[in-house]
């Protein structure tokens, strides 16, 4: 206690009262410094996948990315620019056709390079995402949900024509395919 | 460029780390924030129960985090708060201690979506609010020379009944081990369930150090990646520490996920060695580290080389570059780098910059992201951290800038 400042006490709030107000100065400085941040938000995708996609994909079993699905079980892929369909030979007679994509964070399932393939499970007929372990059924419905947030309702899916004999396909991916053509749905 | 230069920095590291494996046996120090042991100028086993840093503070750690904020308890009129002596029960015989996080962001990555016409568009991923970390941790001091220590890490949804839930392959919900030192001057033995002592710890998983840009959002060591086994650590010395151990490398081969590549039932070696020189002027002590860590199991092997450099109280840089290979046989090597610059300002207010670059070659193909995160540790009161921060992502196929926002409760 000096000798020319008396000992006055104003309580425990003095200096919570004085610090507040740097605390509030603060605190309204990194609030004002949001809209700032948000203004400098971006996202872009490589111009090479920004082009516009074709109604339908073709594909047959010679094609590198589409081979595996020569054998009932397994998963292949076609592409048209950015858009990536995951093909799921899940049947002798049946071929599923998803967009890769999984919808919880937009991870790629296809079994693509510069991506953790899902794994297709023939006898549950389930496929299970290898980012997050979301489970989707045949119909592309969730059966598991990712075990970090948020939920998921399930994958997109299209109409996909698919002759096994000739191992010749096609994804339509911009609308139904034509009546009593599909392999699947 | 870049090659020769780290081919020359890898060959005097790679000296380093064989020479100091075979001179000495030891086990290892890690950060849960490097920043901290190099602006502080002390070891991370000086504030945290684990000897490699992270998880569960001592009574020192703990104190020195107590009366850390903007606003202290005490002026709050929250004195029992502020007044608290540690963080422990039966005179300090077992601490206790936790960390929480909540992460304000954009997960996943920009898309093309298509009309109906075909026409494409980018979309943004939507800013989520997600639990990052919910762990409790535990250290008992059994007696002098005998120091237990348990963490467990929830997952997402260990709260609906399912205990053990993690998100990453090889990531382990909880970590325990005894550490023995029968005196001071003794090597530290560890044995457990816990992280072999790679590289530096860092709190932050984003990082690309321990990812593969070919797998983008799929860490190669995942957070709270543990395998049992046993480490010795021995520093004879406080400016060198030295670190060997073996596992058995159970959740390493998961998250490798090729037998061919690392059996489930294969061994693994870690060896590292750090030296840690101090400076003391009369105005300024300027503290370091320099060292280097070899993780090696079946054909996978992990390279880690680190420099730092701190002002106390003042601010830091680092540096650390990690090199992975899958063996001859496969051609997919991985190489990151990292350099991050801590300015303290105050002792509750830190600015970061870190930039990054994750490089893999993968059966003849090149994978690169790059990273940018500037961005702030501010403590307004003690035990609660804001880490505000703008993240620059770019990849080959996309780039994303956002600002992201973490909450952190700790004791």
């Amino acid at each position: 206690m000096s000798e020319d400042k008396p000992d006055v006490h104003f309580g425990p709030c003095t200096h919570f009262i004085l610090s507040r107000r740097k605390f509030l100065g603060g605190t309204a400085t990194a609030l004002a410094s949001i809209p700032l941040a948000s203004a400098c938000e971006f996202a872009n995708v490589d111009d090479s996948l920004l082009q516009p996609v074709n109604p339908t994909i073709a594909f047959n079993t010679s094609m590198e990315t589409v081979a595996a699905i020569a054998d009932v079980g397994g998963v292949g892929y076609v592409e048209d620019g950015a858009l990536r369909v995951l093909l799921i030979r899940n049947a002798e007679d049946s071929l599923l056709a998803f967009n890769s994509k999984c919808p919880h964070q937009d991870l790629e399932m296809a079994p693509a390079p510069g991506a953790a393939a899902a794994t297709w499970d023939q006898n549950a007929q389930t496929l299970r995402c290898a980012y997050h372990q979301a489970l989707y059924g045949a119909d592309g419905g969730v059966i598991e949900q990712p075990n970090i947030p948020p939920d998921v309702t399930g994958l997109e899916r299209y109409d996909v024509e698919f002759d096994a004999m000739t191992g010749e396909g096609t994804v339509f991916v911009l609308g139904d395919a034509p009546e009593d053509n599909t392999s699947e749905g | 460029m870049m090659k020769p230069m780290m081919m020359l920095i890898r060959t005097l590291l790679l000296c380093a780390l064989l020479v100091g494996a075979t001179s000495a046996l030891s086990s290892s120090t890690a950060h849960a924030v490097p920043r901290m042991s190099l602006t502080a100028g002390t070891p991370c086993s000086a504030c945290h129960l684990n000897v490699t840093g992270g998880g569960g503070r001592t009574e020192l750690g703990w104190s020195s985090m107590s009366k850390s904020g903007a606003i202290t308890y005490d002026k709050m009129g929250l004195g029992a708060v502020h007044n608290m002596h540690h963080n422990g029960f039966g005179k300090g015989t077992v601490q206790i201690g936790a960390d929480v996080r909540l992460q304000v962001a954009k997960l996943g990555q920009p898309t093309v979506e298509f009309d109906d016409q075909g026409q494409p568009s980018v979309v943004a991923p939507d800013r989520r609010m997600i639990p990052m970390q919910v762990q409790p941790y535990i250290g008992v001091y059994a007696t002098d020379w005998l120091k237990l220590y348990g963490t467990f890490a929830a997952g997402p949804s260990t709260f609906a009944g399912n205990l053990c839930d993690p998100t990453y392959a090889g990531q382990s919900c909880f970590a325990a081990s005894a550490n023995i030192q029968p005196d001071y001057s003794a090597p530290i033995i560890k044995v457990g369930h816990f992280r072999p002592a790679i590289g530096i710890r860092h709190d932050d998983h984003t990082m690309l150090g321990l990812s593969d840009a070919s797998q983008p959002r799929r860490p190669t060591i995942a957070p709270n990646y543990a395998d049992t086994g046993a480490e010795m650590t021995y520093s004879p010395t406080f400016w060198f520490q030295t670190t060997i151990g073996g596992f058995w490398a159970r959740n390493l081969a998961e998250a490798i996920g090729d037998e061919a590549i690392l059996d489930p039932n294969s061994p693994s070696v870690i060896g590292r060695v750090m030296f840690q020189p101090r400076f003391e002027g009369d105005k300024l002590t300027v503290t370091s580290w320099l060292g280097s860590s070899l993780y090696w199991a079946g054909r996978y092997r992990l390279e880690n080389y680190f420099v730092g450099l701190g002002i106390l109280d003042r601010g830091s840089l680092m540096i650390e570059a990690t090199r992975s290979d899958r063996g001859q046989e496969e051609d997919w090597n991985t190489l990151n780098i990292m350099t991050m610059l801590s300015v303290q300002l105050r002792e509750w207010l830190i600015l970061n910059g870190r930039v990054e670059r994750a490089t893999t070659d993968k059966a003849g193909d090149e994978f690169v992201t790059d990273a940018l995160v500037l961005g702030a540790e501010f403590f307004p009161v003690p035990y609660l951290e804001l880490r505000p921060e703008y993240r620059i992502l770019r990849t080959d196929d996309y780039s994303i800038g956002q600002y992201t926002i973490q909450v952190h409760l700790f004791f």
